[in-house]
């Protein structure tokens, strides 16, 4: 599936997603605990966030260094292509380029290193074949950049990667920490390029500078690992030109820390990638996917208390909402649409089961909503269903909602099929659901 | 009263009225110093063990090596002056500043392009200078530059900065070289003729 294809059905979810998110909150605000209130706000301010990146098609990385470090050539190096225009004169990253088409490549054109208040600009490098989405956030100690502005690109993309190319100097860190308190979470790596320098120094210096490093940039970092040395060119002196580098340890380093960068970047994992890697990353990348597959199937659970009552034989017919999570889980977990499943057919199936399997989860309490809906319409007993613990009703189609998602987990883990035994199946998705979702443990 | 003592007083009045501004600028006597000043770890030390042909003040990679100024005597009655670097985590600006306002030559060290704050500070201390003090730029690390760009990129640089200091600097008073070369791994001697030709020309003056 292109980039496109899944940006176009991101932007879909995130609307469809956002907009019961909503919903939800304006519902409930009333009805739940502050504690509850709260909880379900981050979660929806967590999944908006995650969403609304998701939505671009791509990962967002974003690169904070000084003039001249060299965040360019590493564009160019990650893309695997000379898009950028890598220039030696402070200031040639100046102006901004709007991301066009898929298709086309983005280039940085160079402008006049013109001294007058340019309003802010950034360069954008993507490419087709690769699923990043490069802000240059220009260099700090050049002439252009502004902190509001630097804060904004920090605020947008998924990870950062802060670039040095000896111990940073006192505005340099002035950024970091500034970036850094903003977005305490966000995934980080520092670069530490024109690694070849340092080979050209005698050992002793060499090692008090990465001495030096350490001290200053690990507190950036979530662990010592993503403070990365190389250098995106080298300078062939044979025929007077630079030559750009492969920076495979920067790109093994995003992919396959998946307790940083990788959350994010593993969900996009291209599939061609994927052989390359080691069976170890790869079943850290399905538990990464599992946990962004959670958050979903979380906010779904939360968009079904907003949503009306269905009675569960309409369910079966129209999956509805139930669907939609079981496309988007799939894509999430990494699989081809046409390639195992009718989407359709596989809803109703998992409802099916889900409803067999868990009567008293699953269908009763849609039996009960009727039953109590219908009991509503006597004004003699309007104050039972006032009194009809709203937030009761609220958890049993939450409950519902992370059964199904759990269940629909295990199916895919297991080769899309239910496998001998489908009761066990289900029986284990409801015994995940109480375990990876807080808002069943609560009760 | 000595008569004699009025003189300075009227020289100053004189002065004051002449200028017809508001600005009284009473001339400090600048003592022959060469003043070098520049951002941490951009090799003032070791340019001023070089100029001096011996080992006089301490050097390293780390940044913030130099925390005090210091002094000592050079040639043609002229003392050097190494000061603390600045762009380092600690703030030593008015301890340069200091040592600016007293020296009639200030030597602005660097290893290529400036950045923004450096600039500033070049406007900052002309805006103070007398007549009498003069400016230099010396670019260190050539030998560094000659292994790991290429030489259209180098000329490039060479030209990007002098214009970055033209405001300040004449393109006379640019020296380029290394006052600390290393060639594998080992030292070799300074490259710091064309830094010494502009020095003594200001020096003799």
């Amino acid at each position: 599936m292109k980039n496109s294809e899944l940006k176009d059905e991101m932007v879909k979810l995130q609307q469809e997603l956002t907009k019961a998110l909503n919903d939800v909150l304006k519902e409930t605000e009333s009805k739940l605990k502050t504690s509850e209130k709260e909880e379900i706000k981050k979660e929806i301010d967590e999944l908006k966030e995650l969403l609304k990146r998701l939505a671009t098609g791509r990962i967002w990385i974003a690169l904070f260094g000084k003039t001249n470090v060299g965040k360019s050539a590493i564009a160019n190096s990650l893309i695997g292509d000379d898009l950028a225009e890598v220039s030696i004169v402070h200031d040639k990253t100046t102006k901004a380029n709007p991301y066009s088409k898929d298709d086309l490549v983005q280039v940085s054109i160079e402008h006049d290193n013109t001294t007058e208040a340019n309003p802010y600009s950034k360069t954008v490098y993507t490419r087709e074949q690769t699923p990043w989405y490069i802000v240059d956030v220009p260099g700090i100690m050049g002439d252009k950049v502004l902190e509001d502005i630097a804060i904004q690109e920090a605020q947008r993309a998924h990870g950062h990667i802060f670039v040095i190319d000896e111990e940073p100097y006192e505005p340099e860190i002035k950024l970091f920490d500034l970036i850094s308190k903003e977005m305490p979470n966000i995934p980080r790596i520092v670069f530490f390029n024109k690694q070849d320098r340092l080979l050209y120094m005698p050992k002793k210096d060499r090692e008090i500078v990465q001495n030096r490093v350490y001290q200053i940039m690990r507190k950036y970092v979530k662990n010592d690992a993503d403070i990365v040395y190389g250098s995106a060119q080298i300078y062939n002196s044979n025929i007077d030109e630079m030559v750009r580098q492969n920076l495979t340890v920067l790109e093994d380093r995003l992919y396959a820390d998946t307790s940083t960068f990788g959350e994010v970047v593993n969900v996009y994992d291209p599939a061609k990638r994927a052989e390359k890697l080691s069976s170890n990353v790869k079943s850290k990348i399905f538990e990464t996917r599992k946990k962004v597959a959670r958050k979903i199937i979380n906010a779904y659970g939360i968009g079904a208390i907003a949503s009306s009552i269905v009675p569960f034989d309409s369910l079966i017919v129209a999956p509805g909402m139930f669907l939609l999570l079981v496309t988007t889980v799939i894509k999430i977990m990494g699989e081809k649409e046409s390639e195992h499943f009718d989407g359709k057919k596989l809803a109703k199936d998992l409802l099916v089961n889900c409803g067999f399997f868990l009567f008293a989860d699953f269908a009763a309490s849609t039996i009960a909503e009727i039953t109590l809906s219908f009991l509503g319409l006597n004004p003699f007993f309007t104050a039972l269903t006032v009194a009809a613990d709203y937030a009761l009703l609220s958890y049993f189609k939450y409950k519902r909602t992370v059964i199904f998602g759990e269940a629909l987990l295990l199916y895919i883990e297991n080769g899309f099929s239910f496998g001998d035994n489908a009761k066990e199946m289900i029986i284990k998705a409801k015994r995940e659901a109480e375990k990876h979702y807080s808002k069943l443990q609560s009760k | 009263m000595p008569f004699w003592f009025l003189v300075p007083i009227a020289y100053g009045i004189y002065k004051i009225l002449e200028s017809g501004s508001s600005q009284v600028k009473i001339p400090t006597p600048k003592r022959k110093v060469v003043c070098l000043v520049g951002r941490t770890a951009s090799g003032k030390s070791s340019t001023a063990n070089a100029l001096l042909g011996k080992k006089e003040f301490g050097t390293g990679i780390e940044h913030g090596t130099t925390t005090e100024a210091k002094s000592v005597d050079y040639i043609h009655g002229y003392k050097l002056t190494d000061t603390p670097g600045l762009l380092d985590t600690i703030n030593y600006e008015q301890i340069v500043l200091n040592e600016i306002r007293q020296s009639e030559i200030v030597l602005y060290v660097t290893t290529g392009q400036l950045y923004q704050k450096e600039l500033e500070f070049l406007e900052k201390i002309c805006l103070g200078f007398s007549s009498s003090q003069k400016l230099i730029l010396f670019v260190n690390r050539q030998d560094e530059k000659e292994r790991s760009q290429t030489t259209s990129s180098r000329m490039v640089e060479r030209q990007a900065i002098i214009k970055q200091v033209q405001k300040w600097i004449p393109e006379s008073n640019v020296a380029f070289g290394a006052a600390a070369p290393i060639k594998g791994g080992i030292n070799q001697t300074p490259s710091i003729e064309s830094l010494q030709s502009t020095l003594f020309k200001l020096l003799q003056k």
